[in-house]
């Protein structure tokens, strides 16, 4: 048997039935990544050693006494998410040889429900990018399209999960970060509530919008995932309380016809209307949803996540921690130190973010970009007035080629065109494989309400089977 | 159009240094993305509130409880002396 194919379910199932124990399972996968990663490039570090010791642990207490719910599961963590005494470069130069000094919040919650890290996964650098093209360090393969990007930026926690290189992952959604390669790897990503799930230890990027979430197999190991990080921690001025929230027997699903329009592939839409035309005879109601600011999200989006990124990362000055360059005096050390050891892309979004909000810009952009985020926000409000879900396509394109965007940003840009908004409203999504599209991976998102995740997981299962 | 005097007052603010070809290409780039932004002009948000964060949170606080100091924080540091940070200096 194959284990490094099995979901959670399975895996606690093979376990229950005594049919492998946690250290086989760990042994499984990182056979596995020695044989396959070199090609797929997911992982930046793999914990051989201290994962095998980790599943020993858990096969001793299994004898023992009652174990966590993630019991000899093993997962991959998106480089930006800190585990103590563990590397961690958030896929950047400058980071390069930082030792997280403590753990994550979600990671310490992993650790308590007994979980096996096999290593950490790569990514576009500080999560900026939406392609896997911009690691400081290899790019990432799509491992279910041959040629393809895998999406970005968690294009390591999506690809290792589509490469059965660890059973869930964890990754981060600025933008789209977690469904956007999920839905080109063909696997279920969720950006969570903001606020629902604690982000201490998370390298951040644009700290209005961060969020941390699974990528898995399912939409039920999504959940299970779920339930073990989520909830306030102390930590994190931001997280919250949870919410109890009701699911309706039937659901009501509203299709966005926005999200059919201008920028979006006549494939895609194609490959939409079937699953919606299925949906329909399964006598689920369906109706047309208007969100007329949507089309704005993306060029909110740009300002807002800039101007944050351009103060987040303003700290990698060669200073206090990562990488230093050699200059005359300090000012010639912060300009060298972020000249050699920042990427690219990461350069220009701090550039742009600078920009906006720079004296005479400062409201013509950025406090601008910050009112359109309230009216897009009232847009999804006024729409869960009439609908439980809202859906529509992940991604306005199907997974394109290597090197097809980079030249040119901002068509690397559009293709968070139709995640973007859930971010600037601070409300949860999920992508779930739709049936291929020319044999390439194809997402559809669902979106719901602030807090309401548990009806993402109740009708994705429900998708899952039609 | 950005003019080059404008790219390089911001990669002075944002304490990046440039080569002349980098300067011109973030100049192209950087306004191909500022033209397309120029989208948001089309809404009135007149009266309209600014959401600077999507949860309404006020005055969180926790307890400030003191840890022991954490030796690998110092051992990031790119040059230490003894148990401080040591940089070329400010003034």
């Amino acid at each position: 048997m194959d284990i490094t194919g099995l979901t959670i379910k399975e895996i606690q199932n093979g376990f229950a039935k005594k049919e492998f124990c946690a250290k086989d399972v760990a042994e499984s996968f990182l056979k596995r990544i020695v044989k396959e990663d070199k090609e797929i490039g997911a992982y930046l570090s793999v914990f051989s050693d201290k994962a095998i010791e980790d599943a020993k642990k858990v096969d001793d207490l299994r004898e023992k006494k009652s174990l966590g719910m993630l019991a000899g599961i093993p997962c991959g963590i998106k480089d930006n998410i800190m585990i103590s005494g563990q590397r961690c470069t958030a896929g950047s130069k400058v980071l390069d040889n930082y030792i997280a000094p403590y753990n994550a919040g979600v990671v310490d919650r992993l650790e308590k429900e007994n979980c096996v890290f096999l290593g950490k996964l790569n990514l576009d650098e500080f999560a900026i990018g939406s392609s896997g093209e911009y690691s400081g360090f290899f790019p990432i393969k799509n491992p279910k399209a041959k040629g393809c990007v895998p999406g970005g930026s968690s294009a390591g926690p999506a690809a290792a999960v589509a490469g059965n290189l660890c059973t869930f992952s964890l990754g981060s959604d600025t933008g789209g970060s977690i469904r956007q390669p999920a839905a080109f790897c063909g696997v279920v990503g969720l950006k969570t509530t903001y606020g629902r799930v604690s982000r201490h230890g998370l390298i951040a990027m644009a700290s209005s919008l961060d969020q941390i979430g699974p990528l898995a197999k399912n939409v039920e190991d999504a959940e299970i995932v779920f339930d073990a990080i989520k909830g306030k921690d102390n930590m994190d001025s931001t997280s919250c309380e949870d919410v109890e929230i009701k699911t309706p027997k039937k659901f009501k699903i509203g299709i966005v016809k926005e999200a059919m329009g201008e920028g979006i592939d006549g494939k895609i839409k194609e490959g939409f209307d079937n699953v919606v035309k299925k949906l329909g005879k399964e006598n689920i109601e369906i109706q047309e949803i208007s969100l007329p600011y949507m089309e704005y999200g993306l060029a909110c989006y740009y300002i807002i996540m800039t101007a944050e990124v351009s103060s987040n990362l303003a700290r990698y000055d060669g200073v206090r921690y990562g990488k230093r360059s050699t200059a005359d005096n300090l000012l010639d050390t912060y300009f060298k130190t972020r000249k050699d050891f920042l990427g690219k892309e990461v350069k220009r979004r701090i550039m742009l973010g600078t920009y906006c909000l720079s004296a005479g810009y400062y409201d013509a952009y950025y406090l601008r970009a910050l009112k359109v985020r309230t009216v897009i926000a009232n847009d999804f409000k006024k729409a869960f007035e009439k609908v439980d879900l809202l859906m529509m396509p992940t991604t306005p394109t199907l997974p394109f080629k290597f090197g097809e965007r980079i030249a040119d940003p901002l068509s690397m840009y559009m293709a968070d065109l139709l995640t973007v908004p859930a971010n600037i409203a601070g409300i949860p999504a999920i992508s779930i494989p739709g049936p291929e599209i020319d044999g390439l991976p194809f997402g559809i998102q669902f979106v719901a309400p602030a807090f309401h995740e548990k009806n993402l997981f109740a009708f994705g299962k429900i998708f899952e089977k039609i | 159009m950005l003019n080059k005097e404008e790219v390089e007052k911001i990669s002075q603010l944002a304490r990046i240094e440039f080569n002349e070809k980098d300067i011109e290409l973030m100049r192209k780039d950087l306004s191909s993305i500022l033209d397309y932004i120029e989208k948001l002009k089309e809404i009135d948000v007149e009266g309209v509130e600014p959401t600077t964060h999507s949860l309404d949170l006020k005055n969180i606080f926790r307890k400030d409880n003191p840890k022991e100091f954490k030796k690998d924080l110092l051992e990031n540091c790119p040059q230490i002396e003894g148990r401080h940070v040591k940089t070329k200096p400010v003034f």
